[in-house]
């Protein structure tokens, strides 16, 4: 990774709940990403969002490599503001244009209740949602990046490092 | 078990005369409009309670766009017996979500009614269809400009007014009791027919949104909370922006001074000194809101200690009751009531003031304030961080407004919920002469051990509630029900007897709050 794009990712961690929208026609395919392509009209555009936990730079660095981007190209990042309701009219709206989206996340509880009801509203179809409980170690950063890279290429997302004490957190994905 | 393309099929509705049926919903609707993928209907399974999610899993969701459509999808129904569950936004959570009270219902999403179809700043009034959310009211009365306050729960940017009133729901401000803010509603009966309620059936009519009782018997309350109907308007009235409005926090220290709170806040409830619902809440209520979650302090399971939760209140300079209420009026009435609340307040000795200016942007009052004063957040969520793990279930008992209630019920509930392992998160809604003790039963849904615990903990807190004399005033969807026993058997009877009038095939949401043909 390199500095800008480590730089820019953790920018977004510490916004908060965070919303980077990668659009999917400036991705190149990778190699080892079979079932990557998303059907739709229009070009669909992939729409990572973390919570303002330790891990979404890991999670976002996951989805940025499925979708093989330019470090930094192609990367807009729209910050929102925990559980501000303005913040969720913003995605609302983008859930409601007219463009595919496939939505991926790593996101706390209480977001996640907001958005899936969003995604029903929307309507989206919902094709995986887990929760979790994480650690904080280096186990749980590698699980982030793969389970946000599996999710941008729409596979299975990898078993979590179970940890009964540890933070809740749900991932999922959306097609809109 | 046999397998079917349907995620799930109506009780007594064989595959095929389901795909007979989902052939004329898509004549009826359109293709677009009717969902039966497993992918479409993931996010109307979703269920916050403790049950498991395939007993409310929908068999297939059809979209309406308007009362014709309603009407044809009734009709279908009926012909084909499909018990059809309606919801307006579906954001009813911890009390259900989108989710039909049983397994192969299906699911009238109302969604696309979303047409705020009339608001009258002067007469404040409103008139909307299902879809609304308060969010869409909030812009149209700030694009407009108009002088009008809205009043809502705590989901409130995306919730609805119609859904809300029609499961009774209530809010912040001094219209906060929002079924009795209603006012006309637009109803297609089971048989296809369209009533309207109040003045809504007098041809030239113009008073249907402000005179509520219209000729003989009033119809609207037998269509809240039961399945005799689906709504596809309802008038309600809006409360007049005041010049001034003025929240405050009242802290007191002490979990036993709950008791002389609410004997020192009745009286000035009652005679309307303070107009609006006034909310005594807990401490991890509090906590939850302004983002504490458990596992910053607890990393072992189970209910957490009461002297966690006093070290929670320290560190976030939190009550153990943190009261709110507002002030509504001219600069005259403010300064007069507020000089009664402070003198009040000051009598008992006890309990920290903190104003508007004093809290600045500080969570968890600044979110409670813009629920006193209308406008939507959607800070309360939370709550679902406490614990992490998506389960909630809101357990609401009500009883009259008086100290001596209080502690008992607090006593009560946190035994029970600590013995299976959970925490008292809860808060004390005061009334004109009512109070709501509204408990939120927070779990993680994913650990299935602490699922069946909080299962056995609900209902253990309705059985041992009933037998003090206390019912809840609405419930999930999974113990409807059981609550409706609480009742007694003649008002059950009397419910299964206007059904089997209404609805004879018993086609619309069969199983809400208990009733059945």
């Amino acid at each position: 990774m390199t500095t800008d794009r480590r730089s820019i990712l953790k920018g977004l961690a510490s916004a908060g709940l965070v919303m980077a929208t990668m659009p999917w026609a400036q991705a190149k395919p990778s190699s080892g990403t079979p079932g990557r392509a998303v059907h739709g009209d229009g070009p669909p555009h992939v729409t990572a969002l973390v919570s303002g936990s330790a891990l979404d730079a890991a999670f976002m660095a996951g989805v940025q490599q499925a979708i093989d981007a330019p470090s930094g190209q192609g990367l807009s990042a729209q910050p929102l503001q925990g559980l501000d309701a303005a913040t969720f009219a913003r995605l609302n709206r983008l859930l409601n244009d007219d463009n595919a989206t496939l939505l991926v996340g790593l996101i706390d509880d209480a977001s996640a209740a907001v958005v899936i009801d969003l995604v029903r509203s929307a309507g989206g179809r919902m094709l995986s949602v887990q929760h979790h409980r994480v650690g904080q170690d280096a186990g749980a950063t590698q699980w982030a990046r793969l389970l946000g890279q599996a999710l941008a290429a729409t596979q299975a997302a990898p078993d979590a490092p179970n940890h009964t004490a540890g933070t809740a957190y749900v991932s999922l994905s959306c097609m809109i | 078990m046999t397998t079917s393309k349907y995620l799930a099929l109506p009780k007594g509705v064989s595959e095929n005369r389901f795909d007979a049926a989902i052939q004329k919903f898509n004549a009826a609707l359109g293709t677009e409009n009717v969902l039966t993928s497993a992918e479409h209907l993931a996010p109307y399974t979703k269920v916050m309670m403790a049950v498991e999610t395939a007993q409310h899993t929908p068999s297939a969701v059809v979209m309406a766009t308007s009362v014709e459509q309603v009407q044809a999808v009734v009709k279908i129904c009926n012909e084909y017996k499909i018990p059809v569950w309606t919801i307006s936004t579906g954001r009813n959570f911890g009390y259900g979500s989108a989710a039909p009270v049983e397994r192969g219902q299906i699911v009238l999403d109302l969604k696309k009614m979303n047409k705020i179809l009339h608001i009258d700043p002067e007469l404040c009034t409103a008139l909307v269809e299902p879809g609304v959310t308060y969010q869409m009211l909030y812009d149209y009365i700030e694009e407009n400009k108009l002088p009008l306050m809205l009043s809502f729960s705590a989901p409130s940017a995306i919730a609805g007014p119609l859904g809300n009133t029609m499961d009774r729901g209530v809010g912040y401000t001094p219209y906060g009791e929002h079924f009795l803010m209603q006012c006309g509603m637009e109803v297609v009966m089971a048989n296809g027919d369209v009533l309207r309620t109040g003045m809504g059936g007098v041809k030239g009519d113009k008073a249907w949104q402000v005179f509520k009782w219209g000729y003989g018997p009033t119809l609207d309350g037998m269509f809240t909370q039961s399945n005799y109907g689906i709504c596809t308007k309802m008038g309600f009235w809006l409360m007049p922006k005041p010049p001034v409005f003025k929240p405050f926090e009242v802290k007191f220290d002490n979990e036993a001074d709950i008791s002389e709170i609410v004997e020192m806040l009745r009286p000035l409830r009652i005679a309307q000194i303070i107009p609006n619902a006034v909310v005594i809440a807990g401490t991890l209520w509090e906590a939850s809101t302004c983002n504490t979650r458990r596992s910053d302090y607890l990393k072992t399971p189970g209910h957490t200690p009461d002297e966690v939760v006093k070290q929670i209140q320290k560190d976030k300079d939190l009550g153990a009751w943190n009261v709110y209420a507002a002030l509504y009026g001219s600069p005259e009435q403010v300064e007069v009531n507020w000089k009664i609340v402070t003198d009040t307040i000051k009598r008992a000795g006890k309990g920290r003031i903190v104003t508007q200016e004093e809290a600045g942007d500080r969570q968890p009052f600044k979110y409670r304030a813009e629920l006193m004063s209308g406008v939507p957040n959607l800070q309360e969520f939370g709550l679902y961080n406490w614990r992490g793990g998506g389960g909630s279930m809101w357990f609401a008992p009500v009883s009259q407004a008086r100290g001596s209630e209080c502690d008992k019920q607090v006593k009560l509930a946190k035994t029970i919920l600590n013995k299976h392992g959970l925490d008292y998160v809860g808060e004390f809604i005061v009334g004109w002469r009512d109070m709501h003790h509204v408990i939120d039963v927070l779990y993680d849904r994913s650990n299935p051990e602490e699922t069946k615990r909080a299962n056995a903990c609900f209902s253990e807190l309705l059985d041992e509630f009933e037998k003090e004399g206390y019912a809840v005033y609405r419930v999930n969807t999974a113990f409807q029900e059981r609550v409706a026993n609480s009742y007694g058997p003649v008002k059950r009877d009397v419910e299964r007897k206007i059904k089997r009038a209404l609805d004879p095939n018993g086609i619309l949401s069969p199983g809400k709050s208990g009733i059945r043909i």
